[in-house]
């Protein structure tokens, strides 16, 4: 009897003593929006990471501590980080009924046909929000000055778009950062781009402010607005066709570092514009064919254009606007520029193996010969090194050693001062790779494999490679203004791993996608709370 | 805390005959008993998306205050637990795909009041008030396989509520027994207020509740 009481009280401590080991799971249940989005957004201060479910932003950082942002009551619908990588901007929304009632304290109580959603876009800084307007949310897109304190917004049709009373689809807002003030400028239908010279000038206050003109292109025209004018101004609008019914678009498009010369390409023609925005005329140059590509090399002063179908790549100077062609042995169809006298050169299309280094001083394009087809290529800030991943080739019918290249996906390390190139055969299709910021930038990168639950830290200067094991099967990766790693896990309850290159110390944050789980449907602002 | 206050009641129930005529328990009921509050807040949907039910089950003891056994004073401890699997669509339109959690939620409550009998026959009907201190806490696991998962979440609340019901028990005398067993039910309902679990946010487990149990009466 003694021992059956105490085998008894024994289970129960058991019991006790292991909370995890026995959850309950009598049910299931259902939620209809993920705790936590994993498209991050890495901020000088943090990881901002949007709570579908709690309708909150969380801001995660690296020494484990969450913390939820006071929105004022709004959910986050989508995350912008601006380019001084310390603001997010965050269209925002929240539901309110029309039907005023002091009966009505949530969505629930309000009648289906008084609901409605109210929306703005809010500024966040360490942590806070600073302040919001009201800007619709159609305008999903945004492009940033050089110096970070304006942003322009335009409407992208691939965004959804919102059309609440009147919408005018020809406008662009250009939102100050720093004082919230909206103004909206008509530029022309279904913008696709926006360019910034990098001319400095100077407010009325005496702040020097960096991008004196944005070059807006849409639909058949480009304008260009005046920054320096408060408010700011359209100020030119350069037609790309006499004849409206025909369409001009944009493929291709760079600014001159002077901000004078705006050079595009466009669809199907062999034309090049070239823009004179001091002037204020239009230079057509003819090309053999229509570019692919086009960029425009700060330090040379050159444009270099690339024809998909066209084994050369033509560099045109800024001057008399002579173009100069350079054989290659495959075309290209894709330029990644530098801003520092030279820039690669890849085809992502058409299977071809060749990656060039385009040098503006020599007019000189020095060939890498990769064993695999290129699907991507990535310049490091240092511009040091080149990193291209590779597709399988199955079709190759080699065998041996390269076989082992052919059959598998890849990875190649482009030394761009020593014109030298190392290839690596990998385990599984690539689905991230980032490079170290910061003062390391070029040193590291941190490739992501597909299924595998390891990430591959490569020392481009070595190319050494060694692998680091990770909590939790890993479905992303991204790097942070400081230069660290941060790796999202594959777990609904929130799971980032923060990776220094340095040490190869892996520090993990958990569990903050909980965080507001018990919500509710409280209309936690009227109409008029709007700022 | 309250685990432990449970664990070592039942041990004293278990013990309890080697003490039993040493002491004064004439009229004292002491009973096990179950039952479940139905929580209106939506968000216990996460433990218990079928009943919403918050179950618990305990030990009670009832010592009467007066001769006729009309009025007694009602103490009670119980502990209960409910969880569910909760899947999260996270698919596209054209691939389905979830990804899920395990969500439980534990409560530990401690109960005292008092129970005024209005009609006493063989079947006797009552009414009782109680307060409360419950204890409750949450678990969140999104790998419940392993039992090092990173990502297991804890959160625990304290607070107090009260309840009011009305029941209905009947006595079964035996003559070989000294004691006389009885059963109750009982049905009314639980204020609590808010749990907060901090940054997970606030639960409300107030609600209907219905109790049954059996016991003995010395």
């Amino acid at each position: 009897m003694t021992h059956t009481r105490l085998t008894l009280v024994g289970l129960i401590a058991l019991t006790a003593c292991d909370p995890w080991g026995n959850l309950p799971n009598q049910n299931w249940t259902e939620l209809n929006d993920q705790l936590w989005d994993a498209d991050i957004v890495a901020a000088t201060d943090g990881l901002y990471v949007r709570l579908p479910h709690a309708g909150a932003l969380a801001r995660v950082t690296s020494d484990g501590t969450t913390a939820v942002v006071d929105m004022d009551g709004a959910r986050p619908t989508n995350m912008v980080l601006a380019s001084d990588d310390a603001t997010v901007l965050v269209p925002s929304e929240w539901d309110i009924c029309t039907y005023e009632s002091d009966d009505i304290k949530t969505l629930s109580d309000c009648p289906y046909e008084d609901r409605d959603t109210e929306s703005e876009l809010a500024v966040i800084r360490d942590g806070q929000r600073l302040s919001a307007f009201e800007l619709n949310p159609s305008f999903s897109q945004f492009k940033f000055s050089p110096d970070g304190t304006l942003g322009v917004a335009f409407i992208s049709a691939e965004e959804g778009i919102s059309v609440s009373g009147a919408l005018n689809l020809t406008e662009v807002a250009l939102v100050a950062l720093e004082t919230g003030e909206v103004d909206h400028v008509s530029v022309g239908f279904a913008a696709t781009e926006v360019l910034f010279d990098e001319v400095e000038w100077a407010d009325a206050d005496g702040n020097t402010r960096i991008g004196s003109r944005a070059a807006v292109l849409s639909q058949s025209q480009v304008a260009i607005v005046d920054l320096t004018s408060s408010p700011p101004a359209l100020s030119v609008v350069f037609p790309l066709t006499l004849d409206y019914d025909q369409e001009v678009d944009p493929t291709g498009a760079a600014l001159t570092a002077d901000g004078q010369y705006l050079v595009i390409g466009t669809v199907n023609t062999a034309d090049l514009y070239v823009l004179d925005l001091e002037d204020e005329n239009i230079n057509m140059v003819s090309l053999d064919d229509t570019p692919s590509d086009l960029v425009i090399d700060a330090t040379a002063d050159q444009t270099a254009i690339v024809y998909a179908d066209q084994p050369r790549v033509d560099v045109m100077d800024h001057d008399v606007f002579d173009v100069i062609s350079i054989e290659l042995d495959e075309p290209c169809n894709k330029i990644v520029d530098t801003d520092a006298g030279f820039s690669v050169l890849y085809n992502d299309a058409a299977g071809t193996h060749d990656v060039y280094r385009l040098d503006y001083a020599t007019n000189d394009a020095i060939e890498y010969v990769l064993q695999n087809p290129v699907s991507s290529l990535t310049v490091t800030k240092s511009n040091e090194y080149a990193v291209a991943l590779l597709e399988p080739e199955p079709g190759a019918n080699s065998g041996g050693l390269a076989a082992e290249y052919d059959n598998n996906w890849g990875l190649s390390i482009l030394d761009l001062l020593d014109d030298r190139s190392v290839d690596f055969a990998l385990e599984a299709e690539p689905i991230g790779l980032e490079f170290a910021g910061g003062e390391q930038e070029s040193d590291f990168a941190l490739l992501l494999l597909d299924g595998v639950e390891s990430v591959l830290q490569i020392d481009l200067l070595t190319t050494a490679v060694s692998s680091v094991d990770l909590p939790e099967a890993p479905t992303g990766l991204g790097s942070t203004p400081s230069g660290r790693f941060f790796i999202t896990h594959d777990s609904p309850l929130g799971l980032v791993s923060f990776l220094d290159p340095e040490t190869g110390k892996i520090e993990t944050v958990s569990g903050f996608a909980a965080a507001g789980l018990f919500t509710d449907d409280t209309l936690v602002r009227t109409g008029e709370d709007a700022e | 805390m309250l685990r432990t206050i449970a664990t070592l009641s039942l041990v004293g129930a278990l013990t309890a005959p080697t003490t039993a005529d040493a002491l004064e328990l004439s009229g004292i009921e002491v009973g096990l008993d179950t039952g479940r509050t139905s929580v209106a807040d939506g968000n216990f949907l996460l433990f218990d998306d079928h009943l919403s039910a918050l179950n618990s089950s305990g030990i009670r003891i009832a010592v009467p205050l007066d001769g006729d056994d009309r009025l007694a004073i009602v103490g009670a401890v119980a502990h209960g637990a409910r969880g569910a699997t909760t899947e999260i669509y996270g698919g596209s339109d054209w691939e389905d795909e979830y990804t899920e959690f395990r969500s439980a939620i534990f409560n530990d409550r401690l109960s005292a009041g008092a129970r005024y009998t209005a009609i006493s026959s063989r079947f006797k009907v009552y009414g009782m008030a109680q307060v409360h201190g419950l204890r409750s806490v949450v678990r969140l696991d999104d790998d419940p396989v392993h039992d090092d998962n990173a990502t297991q979440i804890e959160r625990a609340a304290i607070t107090a509520g009260a309840s009011a019901d009305v029941g209905i028990s009947m006595d079964v005398p035996l003559n070989a027994l000294t004691v006389t067993p009885l059963g109750w039910f009982e049905m009314g309902y639980n204020v609590f207020l808010p749990s907060q679990y901090e940054d997970l946010g606030k639960l409300n487990l107030s609600g209907l509740s219905m109790r049954m149990g059996v016991g003995i009466k010395f």
